[in-house]
């Protein structure tokens, strides 16, 4: 089993958020993210300068208290937050068990969801130097996600519920991504000042396991789908072309890596969904004009790479792989760009593992610079699956006084993402 | 001394006992056992549904606070996973939140609690408890029946209904002697009779020891089997029995996309 690995926000961290990769007009560091001047005094053995800094004391001002539980992939989460400040954000991954495979096998990440969620549990609250009862709501990823693995966080969270008598809700994975960027420090600026989401908010959000657009209206009410892979994530497609080009697992920084020593323009992949009876037009927009395809893309980098293999050449795995990365973030940046622009978003939050690679983010930062967008990427730990996503989004529930799912609620492994919290 | 009971490795049931605090030495109990409450499922798919409700339920109605309980004990199977997760991850969670221990308890101790007096009244020596495993096959374990109560004397393990007694007593089956300090258990010299699901399922292979082939492993059973071995025997590790692996492949070589 692994060890929860904790990163709770530090200084530092801000220093080197990826929000300040992005040409935003105000990066500075989140205040919430220095310690205040009159903090408490350290807790006790706290293992992190910032959950001594952020402990309860200081948290009391902040607004509520919630602990997010997240088990639907391979990572189980806990994360505590107050109000809009992170307390700890607490992982443990079964990544390096699915290595062998290619991929997340849903017995051996459930499996290790049973053993890693109490030692989570311990290790979170000893990060945030809280106990249970300092606690206010709870809050679980209740789907969209693989239903054995959401099955552990969703009886985990019911059972605390039980046993503590505390509110739950049972949240929308693909919502909580995006609710990670109202902590301090996450992204969106309008967070920090306590005041409303800026309007106009959109979210691109591309793991492995989603690829999606999302118009966020009301974080704790309307959240619209506008645009999905019909196949393959786009992570999945990075993980099945490296394994084609023998560069290991997971995909996205093997790719990203080989992609660095190759030409993007040696191979012309497909973009995905991008003929004109799919696109359409802005005022008369076809069937899957903001919706995503990658199956084609990986077919086709197989079919040059066999086609190497068959002449007894050597595989130009560099060219490959940038010319297969370009592909990816082309078409998702350019839909992106049509989604926002068509739909009046002009704040978008990257989300999701795949955000940590470097050409798709470089893309949608020059792409949403042309089309006077404001791109936000909070960082990478919160940018992938995590518990404090499900608190962030717990908190914006609480205040914003949406009643507790309660506990008549089951994983739902489609949950759509306009159910932001299941209904009592 | 009060004890919650779950268990998800079939159907999802829970139970609230109270016993005399004799019991809490861990040493065999044989006193009075009160069941303040208790709960089961009649399907088998819902157990991420129901168990915190049910425990929610039978705490209230008993005025039960969870920090008075002694100990919650779980069932950890054999069962299907998935429900057999959902119950180990409520009781362990239950448990951790109110500073309570949790142990677990072979899921198929809860069958044999359940048939072994009319094991006994029938003059079986032997008593085979097997239930569904899904996919054409069961879980098993051998009970001896003694004067009073039984001992698991081989198993659990799965395997098809007609190939089970091979499962259960493998040394046996390959002709060589188990080179273990401890010898394997001689596999019955008949086929023993059969209580739980597996006998209902696969008539075929398994002879019912009757009006036993619908017996469930529930939380009482379990509560009741635990004590009846003393709680010091219930173990302080709550993973599942699988008994099987997670059925993942390491990918062969890809299929080509040219011809």
């Amino acid at each position: 089993m692994n060890q929860p690995e904790t990163t709770a926000p530090r200084p530092a961290d801000a220093a080197s958020a990826p929000v300040e990769a992005v040409p935003a007009p105000d990066a500075a560091p989140a205040p919430d993210a220095v310690p205040a001047p009159d903090a408490a005094p350290a807790a006790t053995a706290a293992p992190t300068e910032a959950a001594q800094a952020d402990a309860a004391p200081a948290a009391s001002r902040r607004g509520p208290i919630v602990l997010g539980i997240e088990s639907s992939c391979d990572e189980t989460g806990i994360g505590i937050v107050a109000g809009s400040t992170l307390l700890t954000n607490t992982v443990s991954s079964s990544m390096e068990e699915h290595e062998r495979f290619g991929g997340v096998i849903p017995e051996i990440a459930s499996r290790a969801h049973l053993e890693a969620m109490i030692p989570a549990l311990d290790a979170a609250l000893a990060d945030a130097g809280l106990t249970l009862d300092d606690v206010d709501a709870l809050a679980v990823t209740s789907g969209p996600g693989l239903a054995g693995a959401l099955m552990v966080g969703v009886s985990a969270a019911k059972a605390l519920a039980v046993a503590t008598g505390k509110p739950l809700y049972a949240v929308n994975h693909l919502v909580a991504h995006v609710g990670v960027g109202l902590l301090a420090g996450g992204g969106l600026p309008e967070a920090e000042s306590g005041g409303a989401l800026p309007e106009g908010l959109g979210a691109l959000l591309v793991s492995g396991g989603h690829t999606e657009i999302l118009k966020v209206a009301d974080i704790a009410g309307s959240v619209r789908l506008l645009g999905a892979t019909l196949d393959d994530a786009a992570g999945e497609a990075y993980d099945k072309v490296a394994r084609l080009l023998g560069l290991g697992y997971p995909g996205g920084p093997a790719i990203d890596r080989a992609a660095a020593e190759g030409d993007p323009e040696a191979f012309r992949f497909p973009r995905g969904l991008t003929a004109g009876k799919y696109m359409g037009s802005a005022e008369a927009p076809g069937s899957h004009r903001y919706d995503f395809s990658f199956s084609g893309l990986k077919t086709a980098v197989a079919r040059v790479v066999e086609g190497c293999e068959a002449r007894g050449e050597e595989v130009p795995a560099a060219d490959v792989a940038a010319s297969f990365q370009e592909a990816v973030a082309d078409v998702i940046t350019a839909k992106a760009m049509l989604a926002c622009t068509e739909n009046g978003i002009d704040t978008l939050l990257l989300g999701g593992g795949v955000a940590a690679n470097s050409r798709l983010r470089a893309l949608t930062a020059e792409r949403c610079e042309r089309h006077g967008i404001r791109l936000v990427v909070p960082r990478l730990s919160l940018c992938t699956d995590n518990g404090a996503m499900v608190a962030a989004l717990g908190a914006r529930l609480v205040a914003a006084r949406v009643p507790p799912t309660g506990l008549g609620f089951t994983a739902d492994p489609s949950l759509p993402v306009t159910t932001v919290s299941v209904p009592a | 001394m009060l004890i919650l009971g779950c268990d998800t490795s079939s159907i999802a049931s829970g139970a609230l006992i109270r016993v005399e605090d004799a019991a809490a030495s861990g040493r065999p109990y044989a006193g009075p056992v009160e069941v303040l409450g208790a709960f089961r499922t009649e399907d088998t798919r819902s157990h991420a549904e129901v168990m915190a409700p049910g425990v929610e339920e039978l705490l209230r109605a008993a005025g039960v606070e969870g920090p008075e309980l002694g100990m919650v004990l779980t069932g950890v199977g054999p069962g299907p996973f998935t429900g057999l997760r959902a119950g180990i991850v409520t009781a362990r969670t239950l448990a951790w939140a109110w500073g309570t221990q949790v142990r677990g308890v072979v899921s198929l101790d809860a069958v044999a609690e359940a048939a072994h007096d009319a094991a006994r009244a029938a003059g079986h020596r032997i008593l085979r408890v097997v239930t569904d495993a899904r996919r054409r096959e069961v879980y098993a374990a051998d009970y001896e029946i003694l004067e009073e109560g039984y001992r698991r004397a081989a198993g659990p393990a799965v395997g098809p209904a007609a190939e089970i007694g091979a499962a259960l007593y493998p040394a046996a089956a390959d002709g060589e002697p188990a080179e273990d300090a401890e010898p394997a258990p001689a596999a019955p010299s008949a086929e023993p009779p059969v209580a739980g699901r597996g006998a209902l399922l696969y008539p075929e292979s398994l002879t019912a020891l009757p009006g036993h082939d619908a017996v469930q492993p529930t939380a009482e059973d379990l509560v009741r089997a635990a004590l009846r071995a003393g709680l010091d025997a219930a173990s302080t590790g709550t993973s599942p029995l699988y008994l099987r692996g997670s059925d993942a492949r390491v990918p062969a070589p890809r299929k080509r996309a040219l011809r």
